[in-house]
């Protein structure tokens, strides 16, 4: 699952190695727009509905974190 | 149409409009920090119309139109309403896309809005290459809390509040804390200023201003410079800037930056022309 995030990340924001970050949102790799892109390419990828109350920075700045809050759409790791 | 007293109802109108699963739409990237502000200050209002959660956002003489939409045809269904309800007052809407002819641009202007102004993003990739001509005069420094009451002033003196999201004093402030306001001063005034935000790899230019009476004596430059100079190590550094500002879309690109197929549509239901 992390690599397919990776993947996403990438489409997202393709200047970027986010696996070498700790902080997506500080680190200024992703914005509000970028957010909300990459909750719809979650959304389609792993057919889920990610909902408006997890849709905060906190839960997209880093690997760990998309991948914490993938699992609780019972996104298996 | 109710006033917004929680940042849950931004929450909310993401999951209503999502849950439809009808190719989910929106114009709202407002940051979570933003909303808070407009909520403590009781300028955001709310309004279900449908299948589409409208946020008004109300200011002096205009009203900012934010949507979550579960579909780009319910909004076209829902914003008549929304007009109908919002009597004669001023509406602006801001589309951020990165497709030149969207179709929420269409569902508008089919509704009597027209363009007031566009912004493209530019960026320019990779640590900057600082010009070694560069030598930054005594006249460049950072703003002190004693100028935010002259910059604020500049900036809706100088600046159209419709085409861009203008700081307010709190703002201004906390650019300051950070050192993130350059100013160039000239016989003690506020001659020109650059505010930025430097991140570990991106540098985002906010606002750039040279005031009329000391254009064309290179201050611009020599902000831009030390601005560069000050994110020499991030990796993109990006701004928008309004598609008809020619003179400043040439200046841009002869220091190496490129427009990204990402706009802004600044869309109008009045017939204002944007003249700044």
């Amino acid at each position: 699952m992390k690599n397919k995030v990776l993947d996403i990340l990438h489409e997202v924001r393709s200047e970027f190695d986010f696996s070498k970050s700790s902080n997506f949102i500080e680190d200024g790799m992703l914005d509000s727009f970028d957010i909300v892109t990459l909750v719809t390419s979650l959304d389609e990828e792993f057919n889920i509905s990610i909902k408006g109350t997890d849709i905060v920075p906190e839960n997209f700045n880093s690997l760990e974190r998309i991948s914490t809050l993938l699992s609780t759409y019972g996104v298996e790791s | 149409m109710h006033l917004v007293y929680d940042i849950s109802s931004v929450n909310n109108a993401y999951s209503f409009a999502k849950n439809f699963k009808k190719r989910f739409n929106t114009n709202c990237f407002v940051a979570t920090e933003q909303f808070v502000k407009l909520i403590d200050n009781k300028v955001l209002y709310e309004t279900t119309i449908g299948e589409v959660v409208f946020f008004i956002k109300k200011n002096n003489s205009f009203s900012n139109v934010y949507y979550y939409a579960a579909s780009i045809e319910e909004l076209s269904l829902a914003l008549p309403q929304l007009i109908i309800n919002m009597g004669d007052e001023t509406l602006i809407v801001d589309i951020v896309t990165k497709d030149e002819l969207c179709k929420e641009k269409e569902v508008f202007e089919l509704n009597g809005f027209s363009s007031y102004t566009s912004l493209v993003r530019m960026s320019s990739m990779g640590s900057v290459d600082i010009s070694d001509t560069h030598i930054p005069t005594s006249k460049l420094r950072n703003a002190r809390k004693e100028d935010v009451l002259e910059i604020h002033g500049l900036l809706m003196s100088f600046f159209d509040p419709r085409a861009e999201q203008l700081p307010d004093q709190e703002d201004l402030l906390l650019w300051i804390e950070q050192d993130s306001i350059l100013l160039y001063e000239e016989q003690g005034k506020i001659a020109g200023f650059i505010i930025y935000d430097l991140k570990t790899t991106t540098l985002y230019l906010r606002y750039w201003f040279v005031h009329p009476e000391f254009r064309d004596l290179k201050i611009g430059s020599q902000l831009f410079k030390e601005f560069l100079k000050r994110g020499q190590h991030t990796q993109r550094q990006l701004f928008w800037v309004i598609q008809t500002n020619e003179n400043a879309i040439k200046r841009y690109l002869h220091y190496g930056f490129k427009a990204e197929k990402m706009y802004n549509f600044v869309l109008i239901n009045k017939h204002i022309k944007y003249e700044k």
